[in-house]
């Protein structure tokens, strides 16, 4: 029995699900009841922005529950072996990122549908929304930089929730790039945004007073050389969101954090002050002893 | 060839039920505890078992007794 709205583009999702997807047919009415009436709103409204046609929706849920399984299978895998299988960035971006097709059909798609239908994914978007978008829409218009877009999710929650925002995205991916600027555009906010094909370590734009990095400190073989670039991005007296991703094996996840502390530990050695800290974990352990994914949000300040 | 006792079996102990009540109308509609966790185990230990790989575009679409049967079949005679 739940007390969440009736909302059509929700109930669409919900039989879309049972309907091609059978394996993930819980997970809508499970969310209802456990995250409630304004995150039912929330992926309402994604989805009925997003995927307006029966074809575009099947196509969503197709490339998450392909994306989810390909989750659950290195989980199992990583809670035997405990580690991730040693693979170099080069081979990562020539896999997934250069592949466009995987991009577009599975990545993609079953990242941003992550971003809404797993609670952890939830709460640090709300951790995002309280702890950093607001204090931007107190502070005016000036425009924050996110680094590594990737389906331009936390650029969209920014741009919708501040409407005087602008913002810029930077990845290395084209197939991002296009995700990211399609996503933003559906939801009306597409002349206040770009995003640009770069690699903000190697070649820095201005400083911005505000930064947002989410999930890219994993994808990388040297995150403390990454989080000093960054850090050389945030204008003085700015701040910065950045999260991690521990112990949470993927198609493109690199550098293995064991632990919320390690990711802090890096963070400091990079030049920034921790003002604020969110972990949370997806879930109790598959049986006792075994490592469980967990999200880690900061809110930065730059030291000095 | 496939020895299909063997493959109720497995299903059988991943999904909790009885390997004799499995047949043609077993599905994720019909099995209440079969969810994304579960499938991935019985992939798992179905690939275990018969020493195949079930290719990863495939996984999710095996949403039957007779679609698991079909897929370790074609797998089988590949090798």
């Amino acid at each position: 029995m739940t007390s969440s709205p009736h909302l059509h583009g929700l109930d669409r999702l919900e039989a879309r699900f049972r309907s091609s997807s059978p394996l993930f047919r819980g997970v809508i009415a499970r969310n209802r009841t456990v995250l409630g009436p304004d995150w039912c709103r929330s992926l309402d409204e994604t989805v009925t922005r997003l995927f307006p046609g029966d074809e575009e929706l099947a196509a969503a849920v197709d490339g998450y529950a392909r994306f989810a399984l390909d989750v659950v299978r290195r989980t199992m895998k990583f809670e035997q072996e405990l580690v991730y299988p040693a693979r170099s960035y080069a081979d990562v971006a020539r896999e997934v990122y250069g592949d466009d097709e995987y991009m577009r059909t599975r990545y993609l798609p079953g990242l941003l549908l992550s971003h809404e239908l797993w609670p952890h994914h939830h709460r640090q978007r709300l951790f995002f929304e309280e702890a950093f978008v607001a204090e931007m829409r107190r502070a005016g218009d000036d425009p924050f930089y996110d680094v590594g877009v990737g389906t331009g999710f936390y650029s969209r929650v920014a741009l919708a929730l501040a409407p005087s925002l602008r913002g810029i995205g930077f990845d290395v991916s084209p197939a991002s790039k296009r995700y990211a600027e399609w996503h933003v555009a559906a939801f009306g906010a597409g002349d206040r945004y770009r995003v640009e094909l770069r690699d903000v370590v190697a070649d820095s734009p201005p400083p911005a007073r505000w930064v947002v990095c989410v999930e890219v400190l994993e994808h990388l073989e040297d995150p403390v050389a990454f989080l000093r670039g960054l850090r050389r991005l945030l204008a003085p007296g700015g701040k910065a969101f950045v999260t991690a991703a521990i112990n949470a094996p993927n198609a493109d996840h690199i550098y293995l954090y064991r632990s919320p502390g390690e990711v802090r530990d890096q963070i400091v050695a990079a030049g920034f002050d921790v003002e604020q800290y969110l972990g949370a974990l997806a879930g109790p352990p598959s049986r006792p002893g075994v490592p469980v994914a967990e999200v880690a949000a900061f809110v930065l300040t730059g030291v000095g | 060839m496939l020895n299909e006792e063997k493959l109720k079996s497995v299903m059988g102990g991943v999904l909790g039920i009885a390997a004799a009540s499995i047949g043609p109308t077993t599905s994720t509609d019909t099995v209440k505890a079969w969810d994304s966790l579960k499938h991935m185990q019985l992939v798992i230990a179905i690939e275990e078992t018969f020493g195949i790989v079930i290719p990863d575009e495939e996984v999710a679409t095996l949403t039957s007794y007779p679609l698991l049967k079909m897929v370790v079949e074609e797998q089988l005679a590949k090798r």
